[in-house]
């Protein structure tokens, strides 16, 4: 089972991130792939391969191929747009390490850019379209079920309505999180955060409250993927060790739960299996959970605990700093900051390489996660710092 | 209707709708009821899905109160229910009732009235 890594990340970068509208999503990928370029310790001209990410309401043209042009690439052998909604970077990453391990290319350059934040719109706007549910079209903006928000509010009530989760789960996680980002210089959301403040806090599609929701700024982040030799000779390597992915075909139907058999459980499986690892190895979980709910179910899915559990996991205080199982060290999405498939994923890659400063924890195995739609595709990662596994 | 469902009405839950009558998706060669985004059978593979009408009758899985208003046609909050049909397929719709009081496993029925269609909670 274990064998050769994959691939390895040798090169992270961040554009700025803003609570405030200014550049361009072009503009913000820009300026990610040159900073990963340059943390790589490699000049822009090596990379060979890029793939561009957008955020899955955006169009076409808000990132495209041409972006290439803007960072006077030369010749590319990769060169792509990957939508899988919020698993979309977990993809590229694989993508980019499948065509390395091929031979395809060399250094391949995977951004993520977005800019919900314009000067006339909040994002909670920018986010308020409907996400398909039941399969009737159109269905859920007829009857004004609109946003991200309430598609996970439905994943949170049918949880209480069959594990007699309370507020205060939620509330648990939230402040979890919010923990962890008061020790991230990068994090927007530093305030103390009490059950208090938490139960407070607005509804936005009850059960869901304003601090159950994830928090979204402008801003790009970029991968640098490259081939496992040269990891070794660079910065603290990250090596790819297992890569899965899972797109539910769980139906609305009967007594099937779509709001929980999601495709997460297979791509942990998978990515496990291919790194001959599994649950009790991880040493920290770093989940695509733009809404607290998402979190507690990937605890699940994820294997940490059994269906029904993962509130409670929570509430017992696994995952904030200190806990059995470190979860979203950076503060995730909630008070770290909200960029789709980025969030967990950078985090993954700063606590690989030990970089996570007052946060850092141990880092042997990390699983890193991405979810797209209202929680029907999913792509895990298992990083670790070690060449070999065994 | 940018995947319509091949049958002689694509839009044949709405047309329901509008008669007061709530339909689910079923094979026409086998008779299995669908769940709403089937556009094949998935039980013998058929395209040939046509409406029949529902029961109406349902389980609650659970309630999503709207509390922020998007459009002004719809000002929050209101009730979105998830229910599960008797004849199987889940439906979101629009729910009278209270959120706080509204729990998992409760009787449903549709309800058509003043030219709308919601679920309620029923006697069991
Ligand atoms: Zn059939």
């Amino acid at each position: 089972m274990t064998g050769h890594p994959i691939a390895a990340i040798t090169g992270l970068g961040f554009s700025a991130l803003s609570r405030k509208p200014g550049s361009s999503v072009r503009r913000l990928a820009c300026d990610a792939v040159r900073d990963a370029a340059a943390d790589g310790g490699l000049p822009l001209s090596s990379i060979d391969g890029l793939l561009l990410n957008r955020s899955p309401i955006e169009p076409f043209e808000t990132l495209p191929l041409s972006v290439r042009r803007d960072l006077g690439l030369g010749d590319l052998r990769l060169l792509a747009s990957i939508e899988g909604e919020g698993s979309s970077v977990v993809q590229m990453i694989q993508y980019a390490a499948l065509a390395i391990q091929a031979g395809m290319a060399e250094r391949v350059a995977c951004v993520f850019a977005d800019a919900p934040i314009t000067a006339n719109v909040n994002a909670g706007k920018t986010f308020a379209i409907a996400l398909p549910i039941t399969g009737i079209e159109d269905w859920e903006s007829e009857i004004g079920f609109l946003g991200a928000a309430p598609a996970f509010a439905l994943v949170a009530a049918r949880y209480m309505a069959l594990y007699g989760a309370t507020p205060e789960d939620f509330g648990n996680w939230a402040i979890a999180e919010r923990q962890w980002a008061m020790l991230n210089p990068r994090a927007f959301l530093k305030k103390p955060l009490s059950m208090d403040d938490y139960l407070a806090s607005r509804p936005i599609a009850r059960p869901l409250r304003m601090l159950d929701c994830a928090y979204p700024v402008n801003g790009a982040v970029a991968f640098i993927v490259g081939k496992v030799e040269v990891a070794a000779a660079a910065r603290p390597p990250v090596y790819i060790h297992g890569m899965g992915q899972g797109h539910s075909g769980c139906p609305a139907f009967s007594d099937h739960e779509p709001e929980f058999d999601n495709g997460a459980a297979m791509a942990g499986r998978i990515a496990y299996a291919m790194a001959g690892v599994g649950p009790v190895d991880v040493s920290s979980a770093q989940f695509y959970a733009p809404f607290s709910c998402a979190g507690i179910v990937a605890l699940e899915n994820y294997g940490f605990c059994k269906r029904g559990e993962g509130a409670g996991f929570v509430s017992a205080g696994n995952i904030a700093p200190g806990g059995t199982l470190p979860v979203n060290t950076g503060g995730g999405m909630l008070s770290g900051f909200y960029l789709q498939g980025a969030t967990s994923i950078c985090e993954a890659v700063i606590q690989t390489r030990g970089e996570g400063g007052q946060r850092q924890v141990t880092n042997d195995v990390v699983l890193a996660t991405g979810l797209g739609g209202r929680q029907e595709h999913h792509g895990a990662l298992i990083l670790s710092p070690h060449a070999s596994l065994t | 209707m940018s995947n319509p469902i091949a049958t002689d009405e694509p839009d044949g839950f709405r047309v329901g709708l509008a008669r007061g009558e709530l339909m689910v998706m079923s094979c026409s060669p086998c008779e299995a009821v669908l769940d709403y985004s089937a556009r094949y059978c998935t039980v013998c593979g058929s395209p040939e899905i046509r409406w029949r009408k529902a029961s109406g009758k349902a389980e609650l899985r659970c309630v999503v109160e709207m509390s922020v208003s998007y459009t002004l046609e719809l000002p929050a909050p209101f009730l979105i229910a998830s229910v599960k049909l008797e004849e199987g397929p889940h439906l979101l719709a629009p729910y009278i009732g209270f959120w706080e009081s509204a729990y998992g496993g409760q009787p449903v029925a549709a309800q058509f009235e003043n030219g709308g269609f919601h679920f309620r909670s029923v006697a069991a």
